[in-house]
C-alpha cells in the first residue's frame, strides 16, 4: 500500500483500527430492544472509563478546565434527562440504540444553541463529544484491541481530539486514508512526532486482518504483516533513529548560541494548546508562530473573545514567560473558512487574505485582538500581522490594536500594558521596505514559504513550476539577508518563521545574517539548536558575503557543501 | 415544601464544574430539588438541569424542594451556594 508521507518516520506496531461512526437521523426499528438496550450500557461503561482516564492525564497536565468539561460528560451518562432519556426512546419506540443516541443528543444541542447564553452555547460542543463517543463504543466488537501495547492507528480519518487521546496511549503511528498535509490532524502528529501517512486508499478495508503493520514514512510504504528480513531492517533503521535522538538529548536544554557565543533563540510553531507540553519536552524557548487558524476552523461562526482567550491564556501560561507570537488571522490564499464569505476568488494567493481581510472586517480582528490582548496577563504575548505589504496597512492596524487596549482599560480589565507588535516579512513589498517598517514594527518574522513565492511569482503548490520555489536562490537571500540588515539597524529583532529556517545548509547564512531566532517545528528544536552551536558567527558572516555575490541557486548550493563544516 | 432564596456568588455562576458538584452534593438526598425560573422547573439533580437554569454570578435563585428530608437538603443547599462551590 502507498500513501503520501505527512510526518516521516517508521513504525511497527499492531494495528488500532478506528471505525467511523454510523449516523442514523432517521429511526431503525429493533427487534429486541432489550439487547440495544445492553448495547447502551456497555458503551456507557466504556465511555466513561476513557473518559475518567483523559480527565485524569488532563488534571495531570494541569488542565483543569478541560478536565471539568469531561467529568461533566461523565456526569450526563448518570443523567435522566441525557442518558436515561436515550434509555427511554429506545424502550418506547423499540428503535436501536444509534438513533437514540444521535435523536437524544440532536435534540439536547438544539436546545443548547437556541439559549442566549455563550457558554451554554458552546457545550453542544461537548454533546456532539459524547454522542460521537457513545456512537464509537457502540460498535466495537473487539477488533479495536484496547491493548496498553504500542499500536498504529488506521482509520478513515481522524479529528484532533482522537489524535490527542491516542497520544496518551502508546501511539507509534498513523495511516489514514483520507486527511491533507495541512489538517489539524497531520500538524499534531508533527508536533508529537508520530510518523503519519494520508491518502492511503482503503487502508481501513486491507488492514483490517492483518495483525501488525510496518509504517515506513521514509520510503512510503506500508506493508501488512511484513517478513523478518523487512522487520529486521527496520530494527536497525530504529536503532539508527535512536543514536541520533540521543545524540540531539543533550541539546534539549542548552541555551542556544554559537561557538563563537552569540545568543540566539529556537522557537516552535504551534497551533493549539495541545502541542505546548512537546515543545517544553523537546527545550523549545518560545513560540515563533501560533497560526490561530485552526481556531477558526471546523465550525460555523468566528469564535467568541472568550473562546479564544482560553486557548490563548492557557498558551501564554503553559509557556512559563516564554514568548508566545501570536499570528493574526491568516485566511485566504489556501486557506478557506466558508463563513467569511472570501467566496471564490481567481488568484486566492493574491486576493483577499489575511490583515487585508481583517482590517475590513473590524469586528473580526477586534475580538481577535482583545482575547489575545487579555492573555497577555499571563505571559509574553506579542502580536504578529500577516501579509503587510504597505505602511498604511500596518499603521491602520497598529492604531485598532491600541484602540482594543484603550476600551479594554476603560472598561476597566485590570491593566493591559501595550502590545509588542510585529509583522510578518512574506510580500516583497514589505521586503524592500524593511527600512521603513524596521521603524514602526517592534520585531520582524520571515515568512519564507510566502516570501519565496511571491518573490518568483512561482505558487508553491504547483510542481511545474516548483523548482522556482527555493529558499537556494540568492534572490530569496539578498531579501531576507536586506530584511536582517535593516533590522539590526533599528534595533528590532528578526526571525524566521517559514520551512528555510530549519533546513540544515542553510542555517550558517540565516546565523551569518543576524537572525535572532529561528522558529521551527517541534521534532527539529533539538538539530537546529546544535546547527547553531556549530556555527561561528563571524565565519558565517563572511560566507553571507561571498554567498550573496553569487547568481545562481547552483551555485550557492556548490559554495554550501564545499564550505560545509568550515563554520 | 420549603422555598428558599439562595444567590450564586461564585464568579463563573452555573458552569460545568458546578453543575457536577451540585447534582452529585444532592443526589443522596430523597427529596426532589428544582429551581423555579421564568416559570421553568430546573431539576437540580440533573447535570443537565443545572446547565440548562444557566444562573449567573450574582443572581438570586428560588429553590424548590419536596420530600422526607427536605429540611436537611436545604440545609445542604445553602451551605453549597455559601462555600461558592468551592470556588472563587
Amino acid at each position: 500500500m502507498k500513501g503520501i508521507i505527512a510526518v516521516s518516520g517508521k513504525a511497527y506496531a499492531d494495528i488500532c483500527l478506528i471505525r467511523e461512526t454510523i449516523v442514523y437521523t432517521e429511526p431503525v426499528h429493533a427487534d429486541d430492544p432489550e439487547a440495544e438496550t445492553e448495547r447502551l450500557n456497555a458503551s456507557s461503561g466504556i465511555t466513561d472509563g476513557e473518559l475518567s482516564v483523559l480527565a485524569d492525564s488532563l488534571r495531570d497536565g494541569g488542565r483543569e478546565e478541560q478536565a471539568d468539561i469531561l467529568e461533566f460528560q461523565r456526569m450526563l451518562l448518570l443523567d435522566d434527562n441525557y442518558f436515561g432519556k436515550i434509555l427511554g426512546i429506545v424502550r418506547d419506540e423499540q428503535v436501536i440504540a444509534e438513533y437514540a443516541v444521535s435523536k437524544c443528543s440532536a435534540e439536547y444541542r438544539e436546545e443548547l444553541l437556541a439559549l442566549d447564553n455563550e457558554y451554554l452555547n458552546e457545550r453542544a460542543a461537548d454533546i456532539k463529544d459524547i454522542e460521537q463517543r457513545l456512537l464509537k463504543n457502540l460498535n466495537r466488537n473487539g477488533e479495536e484491541k484496547k491493548t496498553a501495547s504500542s499500536m498504529i492507528a488506521v482509520a478513515v480519518d481522524l479529528t484532533p481530539s482522537e489524535v490527542v487521546e491516542l497520544s496518551h496511549r502508546d501511539l507509534k503511528g498513523i495511516i489514514l486514508e483520507k486527511g491533507g498535509l495541512s489538517s489539524h490532524c497531520v500538524i499534531l502528529a508533527r508536533s508529537f512526532g508520530i510518523p503519519c501517512m494520508v491518502g492511503v486508499t482503503g487502508a481501513t478495508e486491507e488492514l483490517s486482518h492483518a495483525g501488525k503493520v510496518l509504517l515506513d514514512a521514509v520510503e512510503g510504504r506500508i506493508i501488512a504483516d511484513p517478513s523478518d528480513e523487512e522487520v529486521t531492517a527496520y530494527h536497525e533503521y530504529v536503532q539508527q533513529a535512536a543514536g541520533e535522538r540521543e545524540a540531539l538529548e543533550a541539546f534539549k536544554h542548552m541555551r542556544t548560541e554559537t561557538a563563537d557565543h552569540r545568543k540566539m533563540g529556537v522557537y516552535a510553531n504551534i497551533t493549539s494548546p495541545e502541542e505546548t507540553a512537546a515543545l517544553l519536552d523537546n527545550g523549545g524557548e518560545g513560540v515563533g508562530l501560533l497560526r490561530t487558524e485552526m481556531l477558526y476552523m471546523e465550525r460555523s461562526s468566528a469564535p467568541s473573545v472568550d473562546a479564544q482567550y482560553k486557548v490563548y491564556e492557557e498558551i501564554a501560561r503553559g509557556l512559563e514567560g516564554r514568548p508566545l507570537i501570536l499570528r493574526t488571522l491568516d485566511v485566504g490564499g489556501d486557506k478557506k473558512i466558508a463563513y467569511l464569505g472570501i467566496g471564490e476568488e481567481e488568484n486566492p494567493f493574491l486576493g483577499y487574505r489575511a490583515i487585508r481581510y481583517c482590517l475590513e472586517h473590524e469586528e473580526i480582528f477586534r475580538a481577535q485582538i482583545e482575547a489575545a490582548l487579555r492573555a497577555s496577563a499571563s505571559g509574553n504575548v506579542k502580536i504578529m500581522l500577516p501579509m503587510i505589504s504597505t505602511i498604511t496597512e500596518f499603521r491602520k492596524a497598529k492604531t485598532l490594536i491600541e484602540d482594543v487596549r484603550e476600551k479594554l482599560v476603560a472598561s476597566g480589565v485590570s491593566d493591559i500594558p501595550k502590545a509588542s507588535v510585529g509583522m510578518m516579512v512574506e510580500t516583497p513589498a514589505a521586503a524592500l521596505m524593511a527600512d521603513r517598517f524596521a521603524k514602526e514594527a517592534d520585531f520582524f518574522s520571515i515568512g519564507t514559504n510566502d516570501l519565496t513565492q511571491y518573490t518568483f511569482a512561482a505558487d508553491r503548490n504547483n510542481e511545474k513550476v516548483a523548482h522556482l520555489n527555493s529558499c537556494f536562490e540568492p534572490a530569496l537571500l539578498r531579501s531576507v539577508s536586506n530584511i536582517c540588515k535593516q533590522a539590526a539597524k533599528n534595533g528590532i529583532e528578526v526571525d524566521i518563521c517559514g520551512q528555510a529556517g530549519e533546513v540544515d545548509e542553510l542555517i550558517p547564512l540565516w546565523v551569518g545574517m543576524g537572525v535572532d531566532n529561528l522558529s521551527v517545528s517541534i521534532p527539529s528544536i533539538t538539530r537546529v539548536r546544535r546547527t547553531i552551536s556549530r556555527c561561528d558567527y563571524k565565519k558565517c558572516k563572511e560566507l553571507v558575503d561571498e554567498i550573496l555575490d553569487l547568481s545562481t541557486q547552483d551555485e550557492v548550493r556548490e559554495v554550501l557543501r564545499k564550505e560545509r563544516g568550515e563554520w | 415544601m420549603v422555598v428558599t432564596e439562595l444567590e450564586v456568588q461564585n464568579e463563573l455562576g452555573f458552569h460545568a464544574r458546578v453543575a457536577c458538584k451540585i447534582s452529585k452534593s444532592i443526589s443522596a438526598f430523597g427529596s426532589s430539588v428544582h429551581l423555579v425560573k421564568n416559570g421553568k422547573k430546573y431539576d437540580l439533580k440533573s447535570v443537565t438541569g443545572v446547565m440548562m437554569s444557566a444562573a449567573k454570578h450574582g443572581e438570586t435563585v428560588t429553590i424548590e424542594i419536596e420530600g422526607d428530608d427536605e429540611e436537611s437538603t436545604a440545609e445542604a443547599l445553602k451551605q453549597l451556594f455559601a462555600d461558592k462551590f468551592g470556588e472563587r
